[in-house]
């Protein structure tokens, strides 16, 4: 009888950690797809800017159709993309596209004196920042996820689930490496 | 522990902690409530004696009709702590902005530092908080919110005067930190667990006194469980209140550098704030705990005194912060600077 309790309280107690080992992934996982969606809205919010900006700047330089057409594509590239690595690829075109309208300000005095286009430059510009501060939260939250579910008891757990590894947001030309923290 | 997701684990720690002394303030308030109960029972029937002193089982054999008043007393007693502790709860948060005299941060002239306080929000994955800016020309900070979707950051007008973005950005991760690590709901907690005793304390002293005239011996006891509880609970409790904080701010220092990525901007901020020898002009004791550089100004350091000071301290040594963000950095842990100055400050 004693040794029929112990069973039945041992066997209770592992339910309960693998309940909760599980609900520990399943946070995780929702925390990366809430990062995401965090890039996404920044991502989108920047492509709402760009329009705008393009208007803006052609009133002033109407003649440099090549910067307009390539911050067009680049923009539109980032909107289509629908994955980590697409969105990341993305991210290198507008960078240098929206860098070379911004550089039009200085052969254009006037423009550079527009309140509407310096209004419209310090939005895309922190939007952009918001944007490296969003991956940098997904990255993490990522290999955070990666880290659970490839070690024990992780790694026998989603296999009851559907819990498949998830890209990273790698572009290569900002990522800042983490500086190691110890207290 | 070097990812800003890894927040996560501590926060648990520390909802655990906010568990922990919950438990203990609960207990402890039933030990009192029962006490209180049993002097009101004692002296409205005399004639039960010592029984009344308890109001279980026993009493029920001895002294049938006291038990509904001695219920009575014990559930009014028990719903006026909880109701004091949930309201102060509730309401710690707006008290702490109205005693600070802080106004929301509206206005183009905050524009960076809502800009600020939100690219930290996102990094560190929580809602953007209130912000709001309190006019002293002391340099400081402090976050207040039982949870993130209730948080607020309060910046001093003297703060954005002194700091460049990227020191403004350290100080507003750390903020966010102790957003992100749950910190002001265990501090909160801990602050209301102390006030709860001292004031269970002065309620048993007093009702022993009063009561001690009938030479009751629940008075008695009430007395000594009141100056006992007075003695060791409170200097207790506010030892520990003081550590757990201490413990936190270097915490919310890790924090800040896991969000900004570099241990420069909070450690040029916090050798500005040793530099600063203004304090806040309207500093309480009791929100002392929430803010990054403790508001109060303090004695000498020296000796049993000194000593003594440290340990009530809510913040650890601003030094001492210092020289782990240094090492770090690779910079001498002694030394100080360089600093971003002043001039390249986007506010005025």
């Amino acid at each position: 009888m004693v040794a029929v309790i112990i069973i039945v309280v041992v066997v209770a107690l592992l339910g309960l950690l693998l309940v909760g080992a599980y609900n520990g992934i399943v946070r995780m996982r929702n925390q990366v797809d809430n990062g995401w969606s965090q890039i996404d809205v920044q991502i989108k919010r920047r492509a709402d800017l760009i329009p705008n900006l393009v208007e803006t700047v052609k009133g002033y330089a109407a003649h440099e159709s090549g910067t307009f057409e390539a911050v067009v594509a680049a923009r539109n590239a980032t909107v289509a993309a629908n994955s980590p690595a697409q969105a990341a690829a993305a991210e290198g075109p507008i960078a240098s596209a929206l860098g070379k309208i911004f550089a039009l300000a200085e052969a254009y005095p006037d423009l550079k004196a527009d309140a509407n286009f310096r209004q419209l430059q310090s939005e895309i510009t922190a939007t952009e920042d918001r944007i490296a501060y969003a991956r940098q939260f997904y990255n993490d939250s990522v290999t955070r996820y990666h880290n659970k579910i490839d070690t024990f008891p992780g790694v026998v757990i989603v296999k009851i689930g559907n819990f498949p590894h998830r890209e990273l947001f790698e572009a290569d030309d900002t990522d800042r490496p983490v500086p190691k923290v110890e207290f | 522990m070097a990812d800003a997701a890894s927040f996560i684990d501590h926060k648990r720690k520390n909802k655990r902690a906010s568990f922990v002394i919950l438990a203990g303030v609960f207990a402890l308030l039933f030990i009192v409530a029962n006490l209180i109960v049993g002097v009101f029972g004692g002296y409205s029937k005399q004639e039960c004696g010592v029984a009344t002193r308890d109001i279980y089982g026993r009493i029920s054999q001895d002294c049938q009709s006291s038990l509904s008043f001695n219920g009575a007393v014990l559930i009014l007693t028990v719903l006026f702590v909880l109701g004091y502790l949930l309201l102060a709860w509730l309401f710690s948060a707006s008290a702490a902005l109205s005693m600070a005299k802080a106004r929301p941060a509206d206005g183009a002239e905050f524009s960076e530092l809502r800009n600020i306080v939100e690219q930290m929000a996102i990094a560190a994955g929580i809602p953007v908080p209130a912000v709001f800016v309190v006019d002293d020309p002391a340099p400081n900070a402090f976050a207040t919110g039982r949870n993130p979707k209730h948080a607020a950051i309060t910046v001093t007008t003297g703060l954005l005067a002194v700091m460049s973005p990227r020191e403004l950005r350290g100080v507003i991760a750390h903020e966010t930190g102790h957003i992100v690590n749950r910190d002001i709901a265990v501090t909160t907690l801990a602050v209301l667990a102390v006030g709860a005793i001292a004031v269970l304390a002065q309620i048993g002293i007093r009702i022993g006194f009063f009561s001690g005239g009938r030479r009751n011996e629940a008075a008695g006891a009430m007395i000594l469980v009141g100056i006992v509880l007075y003695l060791i609970a409170v200097p207790a409790g506010m030892l520990m209140r003081a550590a757990l904080s201490r413990k936190r701010e270097g915490m919310a220092d890790a924090t800040a550098v896991e969000l900004t990525r570099e241990p420069g901007g909070i450690r040029s901020a916090l050798e500005k704030l040793e530099a600063d020898t203004t304090v806040i002009s309207r500093p309480s004791a009791a929100s002392a705990h929430l803010w990054i550089e403790s508001p109060l100004e303090r004695g000498g350091s020296e000796g049993i005194q000194g000593a003594f000071g440290r340990l009530m301290d809510t913040h650890p040594p601003l030094a001492e912060r210092i020289a782990i963000l240094r090492a770090i950095e690779g910079l001498d842990p002694e030394g100080r600077g360089p600093n971003d100055s002043p001039s390249s400050s986007a506010f005025s």
